[in-house]
């Protein structure tokens, strides 16, 4: 049976248009699938980010409870890193240690012919009297002090003679 | 209804998919925008989350592995650089040491120094008489007692044979910390250099007394009674 169209050819659709409608058509579907697919997608990943969200936050909640068991171990050790920073600033506070040092290799090293007298100990040197009846009991100390290579600077300030004292020196000694 | 069928037949049949089109764009849109910044969102927090998990670890694992000995190191600590003066600890220890050393103390003087907040000192001044050997020794084992004290200057003048040393001493005492650092914020471990320091304060001297307790008033008998 033939079939005809009782259209009037002003309402009559051209083909191409016909093919555009149908590739629009397959357009809309690919879209509406990706659209299906992000959002199933988005809602996924939020709801496993969020699940993770929590079980961190759990562990987070559950850690805090322990280091706040450990509450008095932690003010310990900020009062032992608090006076442990003291102590590093008292240690550079200075000192006669040095020259307490070198005060101490002059008596272990002195002979009994010699007296040591007025002594002032300073930071990293001393100055000091001794006393012997002859010069060459002092020239031989001095002589001893130069060898031992412990000094930077060895100085005879000054030197004197009294009957009573014998001869008196007065030296100042540097740590190398 | 009727405009629909005013529009030419080639525009309308594409117009339907077309408008579908845009809504489906549109959804697409809004999913991509809305949805992914809330898993930004989500991971961002989670991020941090993380890296606070990681931090609180950290602090636990130094907490739970320093807490063997730190209780005697920190007793340690504080009679060696102490919260009150400690001039009278210091001299009860000063004196212990003359003794042993066989020295006669003959002055003992102590003034408080102005000082900045975070440290203050005391000066004790001491005039010692004996040997020669028994005044280094003793100035020698100030190094080796608590609370510590620093040597500042030292004379020793000899008359009549006999030797005299008038030493200046410095000691020190410090406000505890007043605040413990919150319990997000990260702590440091102590370093070897630190352990090593706390063992040599360890070994100090103390004095035979850390505490001065008040004493209590005695019962006084009425000498007028019989």
């Amino acid at each position: 049976m033939t079939k005809i169209n009782l259209l009037p050819d002003s309402f009559r659709v051209k083909s191409s248009s016909v093919r555009t409608a149908e590739l629009l058509k397959k357009i809309y579907a690919i879209l509406f699938v990706i659209v299906i697919i992000a959002m199933s997608t988005s809602i996924g990943l939020f709801y496993m980010y969020k699940t993770r969200v929590g079980e961190a936050e759990e562990r987070k909640i559950s850690l805090e409870r322990q280091i706040k068991a450990l509450e008095e171990t932690e003010q310990r050790l900020i009062l032992v890193q608090d006076r442990l920073s003291k102590v590093q600033q008292i240690s550079e506070i200075k000192d006669v240690n040095e020259g307490l040092g070198v005060f101490e290799f002059v008596l272990d090293n002195s002979e009994s012919k010699i007296i040591i007298g007025n002594v002032t100990v300073g930071e990293k040197s001393i100055e000091m009297q001794v006393s012997s009846e002859s010069t060459l009991d002092t020239f031989q100390f001095i002589s001893m002090l130069k060898d031992s290579q412990e000094f930077s600077d060895i100085t005879v300030l000054s030197m004197n003679f009294s009957p009573r004292q014998g001869f008196a020196t007065n030296i100042a000694l540097m740590k190398k | 209804m009727d405009l629909i069928y005013k529009i030419d037949p080639n525009i309308r049949v594409i117009l339907k998919p077309l408008m579908f089109i845009v809504i489906a764009f549109g959804f697409l849109i809004f999913t991509i925008n809305t949805g992914f910044s809330q898993i930004n969102k989500q991971m961002t927090k989670l991020q941090n989350i993380n890296d606070k998990e990681d931090m609180l670890n950290t602090k636990l694992n130094i907490l739970r592995n320093i807490q063997e000995g730190l209780l005697e190191y920190s007793n340690a600590s504080l009679i060696a650089v102490p919260d009150k003066n400690p001039a009278v600890w210091s001299v009860s220890s000063l004196r212990q040491s003359i003794y042993e050393n066989d020295l006669t103390l003959t002055k003992v003087q102590a003034r408080a120094n102005a000082s900045n907040k975070n440290l203050f000192n005391v000066t004790i001044e001491l005039e010692l008489k004996g040997s020669l050997r028994d005044l280094v020794v003793f100035a020698d084992s100030l190094d080796k007692q608590a609370p510590i004290v620093k040597k500042r200057s030292m004379e020793i003048s000899r008359e009549g044979g006999k030797y005299t040393a008038d030493i200046e001493l410095s000691t020190y005492w410090a406000e505890l910390p007043k605040k413990i650092p919150a319990i997000n914020e990260p702590i440091t471990s102590l370093s070897v250099k630190e352990l090593e320091i706390l063992v040599d304060i360890k070994n100090l001297l103390r004095p035979d007394f850390d505490v001065l307790e008040p004493q209590q008033d005695s019962l006084r008998e009425s000498p007028f009674l019989e």
